[in-house]
């Protein structure tokens, strides 16, 4: 009995600590990626691979593809298909997230709130801008391997993997998978293309 | 032993052959699934005035708001802002009150008298600054789903973008509560006018955060509309 408490007591101050830690690994990168974004010497490329090198262990890229394009949708797609869909999306929601956290660069970011359920953490940040305050929730979930890692972001309540799970549905719906690959491949190119005006 | 390796090697397989579909299941219900026969009677209209919407945006208002941007200093913008934020204060309390949401109504009303007086006609805001009490935006959309009245149709109207069949027809009440509604007509057209520049020049870097990756502008807008919705009436 005395064991059994002991194991309660420790698996409760396990997960405890885990919403604390994940809130304050999460403050931690994010006052680095403001203080990258605030240095004005590094050119838009160095700070997005430094930024890169700051959060990409924090998040579960594979996860993410698969869970945007659906499991219908993954089926659909030949094994070599899969392949080049997950490598173009990480490239894809890489590139997003360096883009509109270029356009973010004044703000100030505080985490605010970890809460959990069943085996997910959400942990919430604001970014305080000029007039209005920006919510973002980081969806982490427990890997097989004990780890935590982001699926998904909520911006103002709107999450990003449902977002593009509606518009790959749109789009597999009206057409072939490989449908999707293209437009993922047109969209590189064209961010590709900004690139060389930085 | 031999049934044992048997045994360990076909778990493996099945855990192997399920491992996506496991991953899947696991996150289904967080995400729902968009089905073809999902209700959307003006989708053709929609995504035509979507496109129009976003050329309106990204070639006319932006760049205007841009320029007023470049021409009037930030902290100005940021006091009209402010300003007509402050005057649509009966939207908000009437809506918090009809919500039973009293504290947040009490909240907007200090908030109200704080920035009419101390905060000079609403140009600052000191209730959130000094006072630290937090914006309840509430509009008559909101009680109708708080009530649990759905959005409908989605309808995507000229110029002010996504909205539903719930929120489109709410608007018909919420103008009731805005005082520029009620203006002669060249002021009405004036106070609007300066209301849209200077909105757009805080709104244009958002828009382009949502839109920029887009890979099907019409249904993105739809659903960050209808998620942003969901979670504001949750609050």
């Amino acid at each position: 009995m005395k064991q059994i408490i002991i194991m309660v007591m420790l698996s409760i101050s396990i997960f405890a600590n885990i919403t604390d830690e994940l809130k304050k690994d999460l403050q931690n990168r994010s006052d680095k990626v403001v203080t990258i974004l605030k240095n004005k010497n590094l050119s838009k490329e160095e700070q997005n691979s430094k930024i890169d090198a700051t959060i990409k262990d924090m998040f579960d890229y594979e996860l993410m593809a698969k869970l945007s394009i659906g499991k219908d949708g993954w089926n659909k797609l030949k094994t070599k298909e899969q392949e080049e869909y997950i490598e173009l999306f990480t490239e894809h929601i890489k590139n997003s997230y360096y883009e509109k956290t270029h356009l973010l660069s004044d703000e100030k970011v505080d985490v605010t709130d970890a809460k959990e359920t069943k085996s997910r953490v959400y942990v919430t940040t604001k970014i305080q801008g000029v007039k209005d305050t920006l919510e973002l929730v980081y969806k982490f979930y427990r890997t097989k391997t004990d780890n935590w890692l982001v699926y998904d972001i909520e911006i103002a309540g709107v999450s990003i993997i449902q977002s593009y799970r509606t518009q790959f549905q749109e789009i597999i719906q009206d057409s072939n998978p490989l449908k999707l690959i293209e437009k993922l491949k047109e969209l590189k190119k064209s961010y590709d293309d900004r690139k060389l005006l930085y | 032993m031999k049934f044992v390796f048997i045994f360990i090697f076909l778990t493996n397989i099945t855990l192997f052959s399920n491992d996506n579909s496991e991953i899947f299941d696991n996150f289904e219900d967080e995400f729902k699934v968009e089905k073809k026969d999902d209700f959307d009677p003006l989708s053709g209209y929609n995504a035509v005035m979507t496109d129009i919407n976003h050329i309106v945006y990204t070639k006319a208002l932006f760049p205007l708001s841009r320029c007023y941007a470049s021409v009037v200093d930030e902290d100005i913008r940021v006091a009209l802002s402010n300003f007509f934020y402050n005057i649509l204060f009966a939207k908000r309390f009437t809506n918090n009150l009809l919500q039973l949401k009293l504290q947040n109504s009490v909240n907007e009303d200090v908030r109200f008298v704080v920035n009419s007086t101390i905060g000079i006609l609403g140009f600052y805001d000191p209730a959130s600054q000094w006072l630290k009490l937090e914006k309840h935006d509430e509009d008559f959309g909101q009680t109708l789903g708080f009530y649990g009245i759905g959005g409908g149709f989605h309808i995507v109207l000229p110029l002010a973008g996504p909205s539903n069949l719930r929120d489109a027809l709410s608007l018909s009440i919420d103008r009731y509560f805005d005082p520029v509604n009620f203006l002669e007509s060249d002021q009405f057209i004036v106070s609007k006018t300066i209301y849209y520049l200077n909105d757009g020049s805080f709104k244009s870097d958002q828009y382009e955060i949502l839109t920029k990756d887009a890979l099907e502008l019409y249904p993105l807008l739809k659903e960050s509309y209808e998620q942003y919705r969901e979670s504001e009436i949750k609050k």
